[in-house]
């Protein structure tokens, strides 16, 4: 193998144009979240692929349930109602939504769920952007969210301000809860290598992550620290994001009671790692997502469709060159 | 620096190829012949390499393990006997009965409660039969029981009882039903196939039954006997029967295996919870050495520990944070109903014969015999034993060891086991599993890594979490052999066959619903790698097709398929009360 040049873009997104210094700004801040080498136990490590050569032997995609956790996990056991409402609560700051997975529900005059937005967008992307042209940012917010968003919404003084109304009360964009940053979850894959002494297995092995009551913490925990103790070296996979790799609509019912239509839309990102999902009937049909059933239940709250979507990131692990 | 030996994947474990092997007709020509050669299955010589010991009345109590509730004579008496220990018998009859008219439907109930077995009858029979066994050196004791328990629909429950007893029942799968949570359990939803519920035998929207009766005994004539009386007093009390399914272990050599041929029901969780106060005298005996950690999570080898809460309601539950830990009981469901279990029937035909042909063109199709290639999809030889633990072919003796099947886990090597002194027990000396963390020998898709992926992490997160959503399975298959047949006639073939899925839980949701939609049903959980080849079902807006990530020595090789081999043909979804919740409540 040979070193990698330059770390992509999530999903290799071209949104600004060819030659920008956007790009190689987007590579230096992920070189700076990733060290050079941090090296576990049995002679494994997390390495820099831009600076450590390895042969690559595997890849392993980790997956996690796009629905947080720890709303549900062990407080709503036996009230999802309650989850539901409560990870669908918190529109200016998304806090319940930490699961590197946020979405924004938009309801119709009656109060019926119309759309769903889902997104695995960090805020440091569009912070370059921003850096590199306010103006992308802003063509960005036009077509994902309203064309009436100004540049003027989406600063506060000259800085972007991510907490902008049209990234909060009245749309989405990317994340936005306080630890849903892609740095976050470069540290936190980085932060599983070490954690003495070496386990013999998952069962008796404790990552750092290990006790976290999320989905996501506990999954790259396990996974990388297991890897690691196996004396790999292990990395994410080129080009690092956070991505929803599926969904499962099976058992979504019309009001008829038939199965529903394919009424997902990938907007950003391509199959396999989808950066925004949208969920929408299509105008015509004679009702709204709020109408839609799962399993029998209506659907109240866009929470109900995240427990049915899969978030990922993946990673590769080798020995060194 | 120690670097573990470690094979590199070709092509860094990316899909390389992708195929479609969905059938466009039935099986012919050279599936056909495939299918009639594959005769594999009656080759095993499955002996009593060993026979179990018997449970021990005292003994001493895991050291360092908290302290496990006590199910005395009294809780013992009143828990329904399929839900713990489990009936286990050769033949088993199961009545879907409607209920007519409330009034005489609890005047049956009045009737039939002393027969209904309990948890204490059936443990005390178990451990006689084991004696027995353990005496006589062979399986076949000539003791015989006949067994009968009980479950009521949310409607059952609303007519008998009241509208808001039923509605108090906190499980929401419970109050809708089985016919309209069936799609969401990706079930088929066209009137075309087969398996939507419409067309089912029972358990469909038009079609739903009360009251089952599970009945069962280790001899047929004295089952028939007891199905002939209860179905002619459930008729005398107008409870109309809209079905009844009669099921067997298979014969010879498939005794406790499935329609495919692989042995089934191997791995159980450990029911947590002790039969009296006496040190050591526990509801799942532990043989786990007090010299190993794993004496805290396992009471066999790879046997889980779980909290009864997870199949008896009101009782301490599973910590979904800490494999070790209970959580506070549940208490969304009427008083009454405490320490009875949901239970969920799935009447699941099999099509042995598509099945097989899907193995002869997949097998064909990545060079590898049939028999690996079918292991592969179930992670377990026919015999039973851990296609971890023996890669390479079939080891009867492996399958047969209730020491050894289970004792595997998927991400590191898995260390020998550390057991107390077992008398007549030699000890395993099976190879030991090596780390597959990477899913080469036992893919991710392999139905026993799907349902049950032990160590790994999961899309929840910690392995903690996949302690409490085990289920207790007590299911058994229906209808004539046919794998293993030498040239069937058609007639054979086109019998009529499958298993009859019964399992208790104490929440239908996360624990039955999650292992079939969430893991079985994905491509992507509990981890990347296909959907399961066995009861994996594709309900997303109409597409069937599912697809595996099948290992080859080349890379992976993603197989396409939209045959189904596994088809719902009725069920539905139960609550088996306590003996005293009927006479008090239901028959009152």
């Amino acid at each position: 193998m040979a070193l990698l040049p330059q770390f992509d873009t999530p999903a290799s997104l071209r949104d600004a144009p060819a030659g920008s210094a956007f790009y190689s700004a987007w590579n230096s801040f992920i070189a700076t979240g990733l060290s050079a080498l941090r090296a576990g136990d049995n002679g494994g490590a997390f390495y820099d692929p831009t600076e450590t050569d390895v042969n690559i032997a595997a890849t392993k995609t980790l997956t996690w349930i796009g629905f947080p956790r720890d709303v549900l996990l062990p407080g709503n056991r036996d009230n999802k109602p309650a989850a539901y409402a409560s990870a669908d609560s918190d529109v200016a700051f998304r806090d319940p939504q930490n699961e590197y997975f946020e979405w924004y529900v938009t309801r119709n005059n009656a109060g019926k769920i119309s759309k769903l937005t889902f997104v695995t967008e960090t805020p440091e992307y569009y912070q370059k952007l921003w850096d590199t042209d306010p103006n992308l940012v802003l063509t960005l917010y036009r077509t994902l969210v309203s064309p009436a968003v100004t540049l003027a919404d989406l600063q506060s003084g000259t800085a972007y301000n991510k907490f902008n109304r049209w990234n909060t009360t009245d749309g989405i964009v990317h994340y936005i809860q306080s630890i849903n940053t892609l740095s976050a979850a470069l540290g936190l894959a980085q932060g599983s290598v070490i954690a003495p002494p070496p386990f013999p297995d998952n069962f008796e092995a404790r990552p750092g992550s290990g006790t976290a009551r999320t989905a996501v913490d506990p999954r790259v925990g396990f996974d990388v620290h297991m890897l690691v103790r196996k004396g790999l070296y292990v990395t994410f996979r080129d080009p690092i994001g956070l991505y929803i790799i599926e969904w499962n609509d099976s058992g979504f019912t019309k009001p008829n009671g038939t199965p529903v239509g394919n009424y997902w839309t990938i907007v950003r990102g391509s199959p396999g790692m989808v950066l925004r999902l949208e969920y929408e009937v299509p105008a015509g049909a004679g009702f709204v997502v709020g109408d839609i059933r799962i399993g029998g239940h209506l659907i109240e709250y866009g929470g109900q469709v995240a427990e049915h979507i899969t978030v990922s990131t993946s990673g590769t692990a080798g020995t060194p060159a | 620096m120690r670097t573990k030996m470690f094979t590199p994947l070709k092509n860094a474990g990316q899909v390389i190829e992708e195929i479609d092997l969905t059938l466009d007709q039935p099986a012919t020509g050279p599936d056909a012949v495939a299918f009639a050669n594959f005769t594999f299955v009656p080759q095993l010589a499955l002996k009593d390499i060993h026979l179990p010991v018997l449970t021990p009345l005292v003994g001493m109590d895991v050291p360092g393990s908290p302290p496990e509730p006590v199910f005395d004579s009294a809780a013992q008496g009143d828990v329904q006997g399929n839900i713990i220990p489990g009936f286990n018998k050769d033949h088993q009859h199961f009545l879907f009965l409607r209920i007519r008219k409330p009034k005489y439907a609890k005047a049956f109930l009045r009737e039939i409660l002393p027969r209904i077995s309990t948890m204490e009858e059936v443990i005390a029979f178990r451990r006689l039969y084991r004696s027995r066994r353990f005496l006589l050196g062979r399986h076949n004791t000539y003791l015989c029981s006949t067994w009968v328990n009980i479950g009521f629909s949310h409607r059952a429950i609303e007519l008998l009882a009241s509208k808001a007893d039923a509605d108090a029942f906190g499980d929401r799968s419970f109050q809708l039903g089985l016919a309209r949570r069936s799609s969401y359990l990706g079930d088929p939803t066209s009137p075309k196939q087969n398996g939507f519920s419409r067309k089912w035998k029972v358990g469909g929207p038009k079609n739903e039954a009360d009251i089952v009766l599970i009945l069962a005994s280790d001899h047929v004539s004295v089952l028939d006997d007891l199905v002939d009386l209860v179905k002619l007093r459930a008729s005398a009390a107008a409870l109309e029967l809209i079905f009844e399914q009669r099921g067997d272990t298979l014969p010879g050599n498939l005794r406790g295996h499935e329609h495919f041929g692989f042995k089934d029901g191997i791995s159980q969780p450990g029911v947590r919870g002790k039969l009296s106060p006496a040190p050591g005298d526990y509801i799942t005996p532990r043989y786990i050495s007090a010299g190993d950690a794993r004496r805290l999570y396992l009471a066999r080898p790879g046997q889980q520990l779980v909290w009864p809460g997870q199949f008896l309601l009101g009782e301490q539950r599973q910590s979904t944070e800490d494999q070790l830990n209970a959580a506070a009981a549940a208490a969304n469901f009427p008083t009454w109903a405490r320490r009875g279990s949901y239970l969920v029937v799935r009447r699941l035909q099999q099509d042995v014969r598509q099945f097989y042909g899907f193995v002869a063109r997949g097998a064909a199709r990545v060079g590898l015999a049939p028999d690996k290639f079918a292991a592969m999809l179930v992670g377990r030889w026919p015999s039973g034993a851990p296609i971890l633990r023996v890669p390479g072919a079939d080891n009867p003796a492996l399958g047969d060891d209730d020491f050894a099947n289970n004792h595997f886990i998927f991400d590191d090597d898995t260390r020998p086991s550390s057991l107390t002194p077992i008398p007549g027990y030699p000890g395993d000396a099976f190879p030991q599993a090596a780390a597959d963390f990477l899913a080469q020998v036992c893919p991710h898709f392999a139905h026993i890594r799907k349902v049950h992926p032990r160590d790994t992490a999961t899309e929840m997160g910690k392995p903690a979490d996949t302690f409490a959503r085990l289920i207790l399975r007590r299911g058994i298959p229906y209808g004539p052999r046919l794998v293993g047949v030498k040239r069937p006639k058609p007639s054979l073939i086109a019998k009529d066959r499958g298993l009859m899925f019964l399992c208790y839980g104490a929440s239908i949701e996360d624990q039955f619903e999650f292992l079939q939609r969430r893991w079985s049903n994905s491509g992507s959980q509990p981890n990347r790698g296909g959907f399961d080849p066995i009861i994996g079902q594709n309900g997303r807006h109409g597409s069937r097709v599912r697809f595996i990530d099948f290992p080859t020595p080349a890379g992976i090789v993603r197989i396409k398929m939209k045959d189904e081999w596994v088809t719902p043909t009725g069920g539905g979804y139960f609550f088996a009360p306590t003996i005293s919740a009927i006479r008090d409540v239901l028959a009152a």
